[in-house]
């Protein structure tokens, strides 16, 4: 049965005892320090200082802890056997327990192996993007333009964590006879919840929801002379949702590929003929590659 | 390419060429049917206000405007190409919607620029697919090119 005592209570029991009583060695127990034998040999103080080994003085070792060692009732121990435990009371080595690490499939909100214990990442990307409004599929010239992002993302290695994100994107514009006039130019700022299903596996799905504002403007279109539903600028509110997933390694490396769906707000960036005007919803894939800690 | 364009009357005037709302103007197309149709009725529209430049003969113009159908994205319902002097106007508007269209690109080669709705209604706002020529639009192009009765 062991028992462990804090320092200064082991402090005090033990110079109590010393000068209380002259201490009484353990008959079973080795001595921490043995009486000097006088029938030691002892250096000649005039001997040439060549033939002399040094002696290192005495050391005393100070422990933080004392582990006692009281054997169990039903052993009997003979007297001069050493008892289990006894010798790594002087070594004065605590040995080092690593911390565990939670497993592939834990939800544990620590992880020991970061710097932040939660997981915080930075990472730069781009992809694809596009419109699922027909008539702003129509008014830009491709159905698929191109977008780039910088995220971060605080929780990557719990099970919630917030991502905020600053995603571009650019696209030509159709005016007259398929003509690019003028370029469609986002901007969005969204932040959002997000669940990582594994949070302390080497690859990690997660789902994401959030809100955000998204901004588009119109840029270089000759306005001035045309009759357009198009407005030059609008603001929306936007609902980004989706699905990705991260892989990282131990250096901190991780890339990270996603969809996202973003719901938005009325807008009124373009009226149609008929009166209507078009929605902004939009999706997006992209990938992107990053470090955290 | 259209000829004789008068130069840019107005010094924050966007457009590299402009004609004369006064003098007689010819407006050319290829067009046929409804939409040959809504290019005489927007003349009437300008007409009906004192611009007479659009209604008159095409024999002795002063200047050609052509006038051209073509596809475009849904939100874009005409185009005054300052450079060829061509007005494009969608070919997916109704004939009502196509007549106020090529009137209000008309508007830009006479010098306009749009007018937002929240300052007076005119056949100059974005976007616009109903307002006709109104009186404020004929005091406009009057500031840029004279009152035409008195020319």
């Amino acid at each position: 049965m062991r028992f462990k005592i804090p320092f200064a209570v082991a402090c005090s029991l033990v110079a109590g005892s010393a000068f209380a009583d002259p201490p009484k060695p353990d008959p079973g127990v080795p001595p921490l320090n043995p009486p000097a034998d006088p029938t030691a040999p002892v250096a000649d103080p005039t001997a040439p200082a060549s033939d002399v080994t040094p002696t290192p003085p005495p050391v005393t070792t100070t422990t933080t802890t004392v582990e006692t060692t009281t054997p169990p009732a039903d052993i009997d121990t003979p007297p001069g056997t050493p008892v289990p435990g006894i010798a790594a009371r002087d070594t004065g080595f605590v040995p080092y327990t690593p911390a565990e690490a939670p497993g592939p499939y834990s939800y544990a909100w620590y992880d020991p192996y970061l710097a932040s214990g939660i997981g915080v990442g930075f990472t730069v990307g781009g992809g694809l993007s596009g419109f699922t409004d027909r008539a702003m599929r129509n008014t830009v010239s491709s159905k698929v333009g191109g977008l780039w992002d910088a995220r971060a993302s605080f929780g990557t290695h719990i099970p919630l964590g917030i991502d905020i994100g600053y995603i571009g994107s650019a696209a030509n514009i159709n005016t007259i006879n398929g003509n690019a006039n003028g370029t469609l130019v986002g901007t969005t700022v969204e932040a959002a919840l997000r669940y990582n299903v594994l949070p302390h596996n080497t690859i990690n799905p997660y789902l994401f929801a959030g809100a955000g504002w998204q901004r588009y403007d119109v840029r270089d279109m000759h306005f001035a002379q045309s009759d357009t539903g198009m407005a030059p600028h609008d603001n929306v509110a936007e609902f980004p949702m989706g699905a990705g997933i991260g892989l990282r390694d131990l250096s901190g490396f991780n890339v990270d590929l996603r969809g996202t769906f973003r719901a938005t707000t009325d807008s009124t960036l373009l009226q149609e003929a008929n009166g209507n005007y078009a929605q902004l919803h939009s999706w997006e894939a992209s990938g992107s590659v990053g470090y955290e800690f | 390419m259209g000829a004789a364009c008068s130069e840019d009357p107005g010094a924050t005037a966007p457009f590299a060429h402009v004609v004369d709302a006064c003098a007689p103007i010819a407006l050319t197309s290829t067009a046929s049917g409804a939409e040959l149709a809504s290019i005489a009725r927007a003349s009437a529209l300008w007409t009906a206000v004192g611009i007479t430049g659009p209604g008159e003969a095409t024999t002795g113009a002063s200047a050609n405007v052509a006038v051209t159908f073509v596809a475009a994205a849904p939100g874009v319902f005409g185009f005054y190409d300052d450079v060829a002097v061509t007005l494009e106007i969608s070919d997916a508007l109704s004939d009502d919607q196509r007549a106020i269209v090529i009137a209000h690109e008309l508007g830009h080669a006479f010098g306009l620029v749009h007018v937002p709705p929240s300052e007076r209604a005119s056949v100059m706002n974005a976007a616009n697919l109903t307002t006709p020529p109104t009186a404020g639009d004929q005091l406009a192009v009057a500031a840029l090119w004279g009152d035409c009765a008195n020319r």
